[in-house]
């Protein structure tokens, strides 16, 4: 009992947050977890970040915490660098102060798209937008306030949980007998079960991290897609009926400029800590039985 | 670098190791904490370490 390591995962009503929660019971014999919500943690109010590591004794903390309204971030700057920014610099300060190991969920969208092959973590960032620039500070301030601290960037993310596209994906076509979907967004997406998994081995491995190794992809293995594909996909699963039809990106405006090319490369990780990551398809396989 | 030499060693150790490939595809290995590995011939992608418990979690 006194052996067992605590995690503490923000966000904890999120997507990926809700994983960590299904998944849970399965490492209690190593671990004890405490989730918190925005409710519970506000991690952008200093004090309360204090307060609780100063209550809690904490091994790891699993900022799953994020503002991921796109499109909003573009006209509620202050909230989304509030939590993506401010609120990793408070949990990053605390896990400096308390020893605490410190991972960092972060986005493909710090990349501007450009890019013509796999995105390794080295490559220079350029995000298009309110979010992604967010998410880069945030990503700053976590190696900034803590030496003990690592980023995972995904891309593409859904679960059984929460709202995301192939929840979105389902609803239409069940709504609809056609849809329209973009066809010139290219990534993979990454089911946030597999994401939490690997979150776990990357823990329980972590003396295979290195000082200059701090960065890490994951996203799910196999081709690059785009959502049209993706949408194709799921709609091949469900058995429906529903016509999906490709679309430009200018056919579909947003207020915030998506990345045209989000694939990251994952080999870092693969090598380093000797894992395996599904293929996209299985896992979409796998999320769609849970729902 | 040691430990995380030592450790690769380890996983291909037993990655190669025969005992540990249930009728030549099953991955069992109980000693191995991952769930996610590579297939005996590593090119062709996934497979789950059967012998983790926790590998219920992909179902």
């Amino acid at each position: 009992m006194e052996n067992k390591k605590t995690i503490l995962i923000t966000g904890a009503n999120g997507q990926l947050g809700n994983e960590f929660g299904a998944i849970a019971s399965l490492y209690e014999d190593d671990y004890h977890f405490l989730f918190v919500g925005k409710q519970d943690l506000p991690i952008d109010d200093f004090i309360a970040v204090e307060n609780f590591f100063d209550q809690n004794e904490i091994d790891i903390c699993i900022n799953c915490a994020a503002y991921t309204a796109v499109d909003k971030a573009e006209t509620e700057i202050e909230q989304a660098y509030l939590i993506n920014e401010t609120g990793v610099a408070n949990l990053a300060t605390q896990c400096q102060k308390h020893h605490t190991k410190f991972i960092h969920i972060s986005t493909d969208y710090v990349f501007d798209g450009t890019a013509i092959a796999p995105i390794k973590e080295v490559q220079a960032t350029n995000p298009l937008g309110v979010y992604g620039a967010s998410k880069l500070k945030g990503e700053q301030a976590a190696f900034t306030n803590s030496s003990s601290s690592i980023v995972i960037r995904t891309s593409w993310v859904y679960s059984s949980f929460g709202n995301n596209f192939v929840k979105t994906m389902i609803r239409l076509m069940n709504e609809r007998e056609s849809i329209s979907v973009v066809n010139d967004q290219i990534g993979k997406p990454t089911y946030a079960r597999d994401l939490a998994i690997a979150i776990m081995q990357i823990a329980e491995d972590w003396d295979l991290i290195t000082d200059s190794n701090r960065i890490f992809n994951f996203s799910n293995n196999g081709n690059a897609i785009s959502w049209f594909d993706f949408a194709c996909a799921i709609k091949e699963n469900i058995q429906s009926k529903c016509i999906v039809n490709p679309i430009p990106t200018s056919a579909y405006p947003t207020p915030a400029k998506r990345p045209q090319y989000s694939v990251l490369d994952t080999t870092k990780l693969e090598n380093t800590f000797s894992i395996s990551i599904p293929n996209w398809q299985d896992s979409l396989e796998r999320c769609l039985k849970l729902m | 670098m040691d430990n995380i030499k030592i450790k690769k060693e380890l996983l291909d150790k037993w990655h190669a190791d025969p005992k540990n490939w249930k009728w030549s595809i099953f991955y069992f290995n109980k000693d191995d904490k991952r769930i996610f590995t590579p297939k005996k011939i590593k090119q062709l992608g996934w497979t789950i370490n059967f012998g983790n418990p926790k590998s219920t979690l992909v179902f």
